[in-house]
């Protein structure tokens, strides 16, 4: 198992989400990132759905009291063991009695921290993802104890030793499709918002995105409709929100794109402060 | 009325009527659901409802243009009406350790303290569908006597059970949650609870009506619905 020595900051226990109940109002979660959560449990020869650990910068502090074969993908971070710094980007065996720390990721957001067998946190309607109200925390905390499989020497066999982690590139541009109400805003609203350069904020999080532009377009509110990962919301301030795996089921703001699924991977890798455009697809 | 069909993301589409709360749309929308749950169950990951809309969710492997193409309407209006559903009663002490905006519902309002919980306990409320919080009901048909504007600085925490009215909405925080709507009383059942299948009390298309109880039965019930004890009665 593993002992959660400190968590960091926005550490949660995530698999591919929890489908099914959106209709009763429960938030669909799951990584933020699926393309690098997804590579982790690969090259370990889990199941693409395996749970694993998210977290931003900086790290959480882990010890293992069991040997545990990991892969560590995502914002790229420096992984020290027992304060020895490791190589990266290929799974590393980590042996009992560790400790395993990480340094602050040099760019993009999200990293991810596979086990081989997966984190065996308890499932909820279906999931393993982390939500207030649904699963027992929201959030890792110090103490906590994950759970993990014993490895054996059958298990250990499917990891990709070889094989490289991918790495992320740098993103300017965010994949998106005409939303809902895109049609009711004008020429030049249709304009400011494809033209312009937006910014992440730092008040960004697991259920939003907040993004601003020097133009800012205002629309009315709607009748309150569905809304999914990746609706962009347009507040009538002229705030841009950007609904992220935790977000509400509906929403009252006009929905004026729909990130596609790559979109919504480009805009989960984007720090605060840095700038991207949409690109209409 | 055939709603308009569009894609909505890589996997989903949107059904939308005109932007009205009207039963005869809901009426639609809930035959709608229904019939793709029917006819396309096997290909449909799940569907969320609201006022006047209908999104699916496709399993991944599905062409949603092709789907668009190729769908066949059903003829809505044919479509048997749904059986009514029983009319809840969900009981609420307004007592002032819990209705903290009593006071400015009832100022805004223009009438006694009395008259708001007497209001507001007097119509019977549609759940049109679930939503901002697992299993919270959005309901019509509050009185628009009651209509308050929501508190300009919303609260960190409301408390699960608070029973509030914003603008022209009404409902219950079905979890601890932050919040802008007026609180004028507290709900002491459960609206939501993982290990039940469903795990929203209410669904889309149930009624509700609301009854004022004393403290003392609050704490009684919420003892007993803590327990899994506590059966939600009907109007006979």
């Amino acid at each position: 198992m593993i002992e959660v020595q400190h968590p960091g900051i926005y550490s949660t226990v995530q698999d591919l989400g929890r489908y099914g109940y959106r209709r009763f109002g429960v938030p669909l979660s799951g990584v933020m990132d699926k393309e690098m959560a997804v590579a982790a449990n690969e090259i370990l020869g889990n199941p693409v759905s395996a749970a694993v650990l998210e977290f931003a910068s900086p790290g959480p502090r882990l010890f293992f009291s069991k040997p545990a074969i990991i892969a560590v993908s995502g914002a790229p971070v420096g992984v020290r063991i027992n304060g020895e710094k490791v190589n990266t980007g290929r799974p590393i065996l980590i042996e009992t009695n560790s400790l395993l720390t990480f340094e602050r990721a040099s760019s993009a957001v999200w990293s991810y921290l596979s086990v081989k067998g997966g984190l065996l946190s308890r499932e909820v309607l279906g999931s393993r993802s982390f939500f207030p109200g649904i699963t027992k925390s929201g959030r890792i905390a110090a103490g906590d104890i994950l759970e993990i499989a014993t490895l054996s020497e059958l298990s250990a066999q499917e990891v990709a030793w070889g094989n490289k982690l991918p790495e992320i590139g740098e993103i300017e541009q965010v994949a998106a499709y005409q939303g809902p109400e895109f049609p009711l805003l004008t020429e030049l609203q249709k304009l400011a918002i494809l033209e312009s350069e937006f910014e992440v904020s730092p008040q960004s999080n697991r259920m939003a995105t907040l993004v601003h532009s020097k133009k800012i377009v205002k629309v009315p509110e709607i009748i309150t409709g569905p809304v999914q990962p990746g609706t962009v919301q347009l507040t009538p301030s002229g705030t841009m929100v950007v609904l992220m795996r935790d977000a509400q089921t509906t929403g009252g703001y006009a929905r004026v794109l729909q990130l596609t699924d790559k979109g919504f991977i480009q805009l989960s890798r984007i720090q605060a402060g840095k700038h991207f455009r949409f690109r209409l697809v | 009325m055939q709603p308009q069909i569009d894609k909505f993301g890589d996997h989903g589409v949107l059904f939308r009527w005109p932007e009205t709360i009207s039963k005869e749309i809901q009426h639609e929308l809930l035959s709608l659901d229904a019939f793709l749950q029917k006819q396309h169950g096997e290909r449909i990951s799940e569907t969320v409802i609201a006022y006047s809309s209908l999104a699916v969710f496709f399993k991944k492997n599905l062409d949603v243009e092709r789907f668009i193409k190729d769908f066949e309407w059903p003829h809505l209006g044919a479509i048997e009406k749904p059986p009514d559903s029983a009319t809840y009663i969900v009981p609420v002490c307004y007592d002032a350790d819990f209705a903290i905006d009593l006071a400015r519902v009832s100022e805004h309002c223009e009438m006694q303290e009395e008259e708001v919980v007497q209001l507001h306990t007097s119509v019977t409320y549609d759940v049109r569908f679930i939503g901002f919080l697992p299993g919270f009901p959005y309901l019509s048909g509050l009185d628009r006597r009651l209509y308050t504007p929501r508190i300009e600085q919303p609260r960190k925490l409301i408390d699960k059970g608070s029973v509030g009215i914003g603008g022209r909405q009404t409902g219950i925080y079905t979890m601890n949650s932050p919040g802008g709507w007026n609180i004028i009383g507290k709900c002491p059942l459960n609206l939501f609870n993982v290990s039940k299948t469903p795990p929203a009390l209410f669904q889309p298309g149930d009624k509700l009506v609301f009854k004022a109880i004393s403290m003392q039965e609050y704490e009684r019930i919420k003892r007993l619905a803590d327990q899994d004890m506590f059966e939600i009665q009907k109007l006979v």
